[in-house]
């Protein structure tokens, strides 16, 4: 019997290798595909700072949340770490431009930007700093400090000139509502209103409040807001991991045996990330998630756009946005029925 | 397509009644059909072979979606589409089993999936009333492969006798050392990860060690510890999502595949990407390393 697998072994591995090379043809066949298709972004509608338009009516449905992965390279391309820290801190702030001006032709209700490292994080007065120049903030950048907060994250709103929104409920026909709302000339007396100041320094418990319009104007268009987090690894499972810890300590102090029920799923809510309805994950050779905050994902689609790992990691170009979009914009969710 | 499909596992076995039950094999693909069928098992087992000269994932994971599609497809009742459904649950197993791979995970039922009509659940539970048995028995797939099987979730949601038959399943193989199946009925990922958590933060109070918890701790106490880390994740039917499975273990390093078949449709060809995939970047990373990058 061993000889007769050993004159099977050279015949097995030419296989193995057969396998292979074809395989790597046909990835080459996709990404060749792949680049032909795509085509140019439009740049005479658009200008450097807003990025192209977007053309809203090809989508039948496009998501209230939004979320990206931005993956690095595993290879440093510059000599020292602190210039490439910035490189890549440079590129991350003009994607996050882009992303914003999308968000806001969109209607985004939140949007959150993920990066393994937590550069953006670490960085996040210089990030709001520069973001200030071409959007409203409406409040300072909040660093993670309560005990609740997401760890290892920042979080700060974006005024954004439209009509008055509901928060929160993912499926509502926001529109009709919204219009509603500013046809019966409610303004800011039926809603929950809080001062400015104190929107971005403490999260509302229920995700369906009203949210107060910063600053009274005509009734047709009232700004609203865009809830931006930039969010790093210490946001994903070792903020569950701390949680886990608070519920401990708790129940050390409560003198229980057994933590009652729901009390994880309170802790883990009061976080408030938003679920993304569409995850677009921008870099590596392979759709991973790298550490995103594990809970949230539960039910979002995820579009990944390939880029080789030994090569800087790529732009978040209009195209790619717009295939996520596409992508997005036809799935059918069945929700267990 | 379904005479194709029977005509790769030959009805052989079927007329002495004492013999072994058969093995059930995973379907080529339809476009290598002008392959005649003769040839299909000794190029599956080449194929096999082959695979195996090179590094294999420790832990897959399948959301089976696509069974209910499938049979409207066929225009048949969907009792039906969950029926091949099982079918293809074999024969994937089989294909992934002889290749070494020891720890597989399926998602065979949701929580969510209650709120169906009422005749498909029912359904769903015969087949589990029965196959999971089926599968247990000597001689059997798993006894086969020395595979242990697990029903992971919370099992108090199902009739008592689909509870009585999960027990006896996971008694039969619960000497099986070399691998396991963990069967996730009725099940979510978000309970999972509470219920985890849950135990460690209440273990942690007992024993006054809250400090020390991490997300390790946590990770230990899923429904899925005994299992390695997971190293691929396949979703069929085309759907893009994780829909509340192992949100946890697929966080980090879990490559996730979205492939179009339905599942009943799935093949030889469909599994080859993620596994040739696994197998190029493991050798890439041994290459880089041995150069001295990254």
């Amino acid at each position: 019997m061993g000889l007769v697998d050993a004159f099977l072994l050279p015949l097995q591995l030419l296989v193995l290798l057969l396998l292979h090379v074809a395989f790597a043809l046909y990835r080459l066949g996709r990404v060749v595909s792949h680049l032909v298709a795509s085509p140019a972004p439009d740049s005479s509608s658009s200008s450097a700072a807003s990025g192209p338009l977007l053309d809203s009516a090809r989508w039948d449905k496009t998501p209230q949340h939004l979320a990206v992965i931005f993956v690095p390279s595993k290879l440093s391309w510059s000599f020292s770490r602190r210039r490439s820290e910035r490189a890549e801190l440079a590129k991350l702030v003009e994607d996050l431009q882009l992303l914003l001006r999308w968000a806001e032709q969109l209607n985004c209700v939140s949007l959150s930007v993920y990066d393994e490292h937590g550069i953006l994080d670490r960085n996040a007065e210089a990030v709001t700093t520069t973001l200030a120049a071409s959007f409203p903030l409406l409040s300072p950048p909040k660093p993670s400090s309560t005990t609740h907060d997401l760890s290892g994250s920042t979080t700060f709103r974006v005024a954004l000139p439209r009509l008055a929104r509901l928060k929160g409920g993912g499926g509502d026909d926001l529109d009709s509502i919204a219009g509603r709302e500013v046809d019966s000339g409610c303004g800011s007396s039926d809603v929950a209103s809080a001062p400015v100041s104190e929107l971005g320094g403490t999260f509302s418990a229920s995700a369906s409040t009203l949210v107060a319009t910063p600053s009274p104007s005509s009734s047709s268009t009232t700004a609203s807001f865009l809830t931006v987090s930039l969010l790093s690894r210490l946001s994903g499972r070792p903020h569950l991991a701390h949680l886990a810890q608070q519920l401990s300590q708790r129940l050390q102090s409560s003198n229980l045996k057994k933590l009652p029920e729901g009390a994880v799923e309170e802790v883990v809510e009061a976080s408030n990330l938003a679920e993304p309805d569409l995850l677009i994950v921008l870099g590596g050779p392979y759709l991973r998630l790298h550490g995103f905050p594990p809970w949230q994902v539960r039910l979002t689609e995820f579009y990944h756009h390939p880029s080789p790992s030994w090569l800087p990691p790529p732009p978040l170009t209009y195209t790619v946005f717009r295939r996520a979009l596409d992508l997005y914009g036809h799935a059918e969710k069945r929700l267990g029925r | 397509m379904s005479s194709y499909l029977s005509s790769l596992w030959s009805g052989a076995g079927k007329s002495a009644p004492e013999a072994p039950p058969q093995d059930a094999h995973l379907p080529l693909s339809s476009f290598l059909s002008w392959i005649p069928s003769g040839l299909h098992p000794t190029l599956r087992t080449l194929l096999i072979r082959a695979l195996r000269l090179g590094p294999r994932p420790q832990h897959v994971a399948f959301i089976m979606d696509g069974n209910r599609r499938y049979a409207r497809k066929k225009g048949e009742p969907v009792r039906v589409g969950h029926e091949e459904g099982f079918e293809a649950l074999k024969r994937v197993l089989s294909f992934f089993l002889k290749l070494d791979i020891p720890h597989v995970t399926v998602y065979a039922f949701s929580i969510e999936n209650f709120n169906r009509d009422p005749k498909e659940v029912e359904a769903l539970m015969d087949m589990a009333r029965v196959r999971l048995v089926e599968i247990c028995e000597k001689g059997a797939l798993l006894d086969r492969h020395g595979v242990q099987i697990r029903i992971l979730g919370r099992r108090d949601l199902l009739p008592p006798d689909v509870q009585a038959s999960c027990a006896r399943a996971e008694a039969m193989t619960a000497n099986n050392s070399r691998g396991i199946l963990n069967f996730c009925c009725p099940y979510t990922s978000q309970e999972e990860i509470a219920t985890a958590m849950k135990r460690t933060a209440e273990a942690a109070a007992e024993t006054d060690t809250a400090s020390s918890v991490t997300d390790e701790t946590i990770s230990a106490n899923l429904y899925t510890s005994a299992s390695p880390p997971l190293d691929i994740l396949i979703r069929t039917s085309g759907v893009n999502r994780l829909s509340d499975f192992l949100l946890w273990q697929a966080n980090e390093d879990t490559v996730l595949h979205f492939i179009p078949p339905n599942w009943p449709d799935i093949g030889v060809v469909d599994v080859l990407p993620p596994l040739l995939s696994y197998q190029g970047e493991v050798w890439a990373h041994k290459l880089a390393s041995w150069v001295g990058l990254a």
